[in-house]
């Protein structure tokens, strides 16, 4: 019966980090070098990465220039340039 | 001039009975979630969150939230210890529950987390001010030394096993899971996965093995007061960092804490009830100074209004009335249930528990959480029935936690 388990744990393990690698989300990391906001899009900028990570919200963001975040999301392509479609950030900091 | 005095009473009457009315709601709301196997705060205050809009006066939304997390902290182990069904804050809370459960004392395990809770208040009244200002300045060395702290507190648990190979599997598995289960955009990811891991393991075990519960003593606690004081101390430590570092939650706060120092059942049963009040209570303080949440309770309050010191006043004033109503009313409900916990069949319960956990499961996670908490469920099963002590199975929060805090 342990063994039965532990085998089934171990596939149903494989299958759910299979499942992650496949619908997960991507991810950018970084420190903040600036944020505009423009009519719900709000756009950030960090330090090291070239790519904008771009925000469809009309909240105002509890961010600031500076912190280090990770930003969750997709990669997409607007006008030829690639920008980061957010869903979540995460910041880093508390000061 | 005698109608203007007269209607700024009336004003401040209506407000009052609104204030009033809404804290009761808070205690009534948490207490629902408390009983409710599985359901945990931050999914209620997620659930609630349209409802606070629509309330005109955000005092009154911030008193409904405040009293309805912190009567949660104190109600929510009655289902862990006589049910073995937790929420993510209480998961731990099972173990030992349980073992007092069996021996007619789970009441006594109630009241012991209460002590924990009741200590909770007055330590974060105390504390607050004081991490306020030392947090801040030793931040980024923390920032750097946790996840090696965490690996030196993993490889301590794993130490302590006699079946220390099998134990490390387990602890492996139950953080390859933990990835996995973070990994997958999920709503309430952490409700399979402590559910599974602690609650449904635990239910299934009782189940086969046809546990019977024994009539449970009402009895006074008897803990001499230095017992208390370790737990306190500990607590006053350890919790507040779960109010500043994202990712630290009252489960991982417990883990550390215990591995400090040696804590028997009793004191660990008041350090869970303990870091689960103080780390709901700062995380309102932390909010308020530097407007970060930690906890859901905390996000949904920050989503409503910016907090000010005004409103500060009202959450210390909520936290202490409120735990003034939780601590008679936790003790009421342990009470019910003691005396009719072995009136019903203890399987027919676990089987009634471990549906209405799959429902919940389905409702909030959708079908990839239901192949969650299955994986956890047996995995947590493989840990019982090796005799591998639960506690690894926390490997599935401490490994995604040290990724994150690896400073690489």
């Amino acid at each position: 019966m342990k063994k039965v388990l532990l085998i089934i744990s171990i596939i149903l393990i494989l299958i759910l980090l299979f499942i992650s690698q496949i619908i997960k989300q991507e991810k950018i990391r970084g420190k903040i070098i600036s944020i505009s906001y423009n009519n719900n899009i709000i756009i950030i900028n960090l330090e090291n990465n070239q790519t904008p990570i771009i925000i469809f919200t009309s909240q105002l963001l509890n961010i600031k220039k500076g912190e280090n975040i990770t930003a969750f999301g997709n990669f997409e392509n607007y006008k030829n340039q690639p920008q980061f479609i957010a869903d979540k950030i995460i910041s880093h900091q508390t000061k | 001039m005698h109608n203007k005095k007269y209607n700024r009473y009336k004003a401040f009457y209506k407000i009052m009975i609104e204030i009033i009315i809404f804290f009761l709601l808070g205690i009534l709301a948490g207490t629902i979630a408390g009983l409710l196997p599985g359901i945990h705060t931050n999914l209620v205050s997620a659930l609630l969150l349209p409802l606070f809009f629509s309330i005109q006066n955000p005092v009154s939304a911030i008193i409904f939230i405040t009293s309805m997390a912190l009567t949660n902290t104190f109600i929510d182990f009655i289902p862990s210890i006589y049910l073995s069904a937790p929420d993510e804050d209480t998961a731990l809370g099972v173990m030992p529950g349980h073992k007092f459960l069996l021996r007619g004392y789970a009441h006594q395990a109630v009241l012991l987390t209460l002590i924990g809770s009741s200590l909770a208040v007055i330590i974060s009244l105390i504390i607050t001010p004081l991490f306020i200002l030392i947090i801040p300045k030793i931040y980024s060395f923390i920032n750097r030394m946790l996840s090696f702290l965490l690996i030196w507190i993993s490889i301590f648990l794993l130490s302590k096993e006699k079946q220390k190979i099998m134990a490390a599997i387990i602890f492996i598995l139950a953080g390859f899971l933990g990835l996995a289960s973070l990994n997958i955009p999920i709503n309430q990811p952490l409700l399979p996965l402590l559910t599974g891991l602690f609650g449904s393991s635990a239910l299934i075990c009782s189940i086969k093995q046809k546990t019977k519960i024994p009539e449970q003593k009402i009895s006074r606690i008897s803990i001499d007061k230095k017992q208390i004081l370790k737990p306190a101390f500990l607590t006053a430590i350890i919790s507040p960092l779960c109010s500043f570092f994202p990712g630290l939650g009252s489960s991982q706060a417990a883990i550390i804490a215990s591995s400090i120092s040696k804590l028997s059942r009793k004191q660990f049963l008041i350090l869970l009830g303990s870091i689960n009040t103080v780390v709901i209570s700062v995380s309102f303080i932390t909010l308020f100074l530097i407007n970060k949440s930690r906890t859901g309770a905390a996000a949904a309050i920050q989503q409503i209004i910016q907090l000010t010191s005004a409103h500060v006043i009202y959450i210390i004033i909520t936290i202490i009335l409120a735990s003034a109503v939780s601590i008679p009313l936790t003790i009421f409900l342990s009470k019910f249930f003691a005396k009719n916990i072995n009136k019903m069949s203890y399987t027919a319960i676990s089987i009634i528990i471990l549906i209405f956990l799959t429902i919940i499961t389905i409702i909030f996670s959708g079908f990839l959480g239901l192949l969650i908490f299955i994986t956890a469920t047996a995995l947590g099963l493989v840990a019982i029935f090796t005799q591998i002590r639960r506690t690894n199975l926390m490997g599935s929060l401490l490994i995604p936690t040290i990724i994150i805090y690896l400073p690489i």
